[in-house]
């Protein structure tokens, strides 16, 4: 019963740290529980699963876990989707599915940097020009998305996501007032427009919506107060760096 | 011919944005149609007001990522993120956090109410989708 009752949590865990969303975090881990033949309840409070299992004898068993930092990585999360749909399928036993479980859990591929620095700038540049519209100040946002994406990287190292943010609003900021002159014709809150949508947490405040509305609403409002934080670390970081340049308006 | 160009921005930007959150080549480029799409509708709906068109945009975004991820046998999520990633009201919310930063609490709140509402547009968009397709699925099941 114990080790059954580990692989739905490491299943929990390992699906919350993947980006899944709590609704379907819980279903799958009921689904599991079921297939298993236990009676589930579950309950995912953002960094903090809650899962209890019974058997037909009435004996029951409680586990509680903290999944630490959440993050996203969609290969995995697929991965582990497919796996659960195989398990509960009937395709792959408990022992196989636990053990692939570790495996995919374990691997730690992920792209090669110079990519990711150049899908960062693609993200700063388009949506620099999707939202204010200026040429120069989307190749200008590129360029300093690049850069404090590459920077960020060994500052994610620190692991505190309050200090991550802050740091990336200074360099934003700073970066943007030297890139001003390089870039003529560009302006300082575009540079700043583009660089920026790669730390605002505009999915956290989407995501958090999406779980109230669906019943998590201790998990989404969790959420949407991480986003607040976020936000205004972020804020905070890029007022500090215009403190420097005499102060900006959007 | 504008539109079309700002959807194809906007879906190398979305395709871009899965990448970085580990999704596969394959993944990434059907994120970023999505997203594309997703511009393309919101730019078409844009005359009806912003929250109306992010709510019609959310909801094809919805549809076709919950299609997609059917036939590939994936979650939807990853091509629902990256679809809506446009969509979302983060540079909204950081304007009206500046706001409040430099002392305009009134212009803050106004932006900070914007950024909710289109938030909560996206999150009913998506979750109409999810019911739509959910019933089509169970009926083509029964079927």
């Amino acid at each position: 019963m114990e080790r059954e009752l580990d692989f739905m949590t490491d299943i929990a865990a390992a699906l919350m740290r993947c980006g899944s969303p709590t609704t379907r975090t819980e279903t799958w881990v009921s689904r599991i529980g079921q297939k298993l033949g236990f009676e589930v309840e579950t309950a995912i409070i953002y960094t903090v699963i809650y899962i209890t299992i019974k058997d037909i004898n009435g004996n029951s068993l409680t586990i509680t876990k903290r999944t630490g930092d959440l993050s996203s990585d969609f290969n995995k999360f697929i991965k582990i989707d497919r796996l659960i749909k195989e398990f509960i399928d009937g395709k792959i036993n408990f022992e196989d599915a636990n053990a692939e479980l570790k495996k995919i859990v374990n691997e730690s591929y992920t792209y090669p940097i110079w990519i990711r620095i150049i899908a960062a700038a693609l993200v700063c540049g388009g949506f620099e020009y999707l939202l204010i519209g200026g040429l120069m100040s989307a190749v200008a946002s590129m360029v300093l998305g690049a850069l404090v994406y590459s920077v960020s990287n060994y500052i994610r190292l620190l692991d505190n996501r309050f200090f991550q943010q802050f740091s990336a609003g200074i360099m934003i900021s700073l970066g943007a007032w030297l890139l001003l002159p390089i870039f003529k014709g560009s302006t300082l809150s575009g540079i700043i427009s583009g660089a920026i949508m790669l730390f605002v947490p505009g999915l956290l405040i989407t995501n958090g919506f999406s779980e109230i509305s669906q019943s998590s609403v201790v998990s989404g409002t969790v959420k949407e107060s991480e986003a607040l934080a976020l936000l205004i670390a972020l804020v905070f970081g890029i007022s500090a760096g215009t403190v420097f340049i005499g102060g900006m308006k959007f | 011919m504008k539109i079309l160009f700002q959807s194809l921005i906007a879906a190398i930007a979305s395709g871009s944005f899965t990448l970085l959150y580990n999704a596969t080549l394959v993944d990434a480029i059907l994120g970023g149609t999505v997203g594309g799409l997703g511009w393309f509708v919101y730019s078409l709906t844009a005359g009806y007001g912003t929250i109306a068109a992010t709510l019609i945009s959310a909801l094809v975004i919805g549809l076709t990522g919950r299609i997609i991820s059917r036939i590939r046998h994936i979650p939807s999520q990853p091509l629902i993120i990256g679809g809506i990633v446009v969509l979302v009201p983060g540079f909204t919310a950081f304007k009206a956090m500046n706001f409040f930063i430099i002392g305009e609490a009134s212009s803050g709140t106004n932006l900070m109410l914007d950024a909710f509402l289109v938030a909560a547009s996206i999150g009913t968009g998506l979750i109409v989708a999810v019911a739509i397709t959910s019933i089509i699925f169970r009926t083509i099941k029964r079927r």
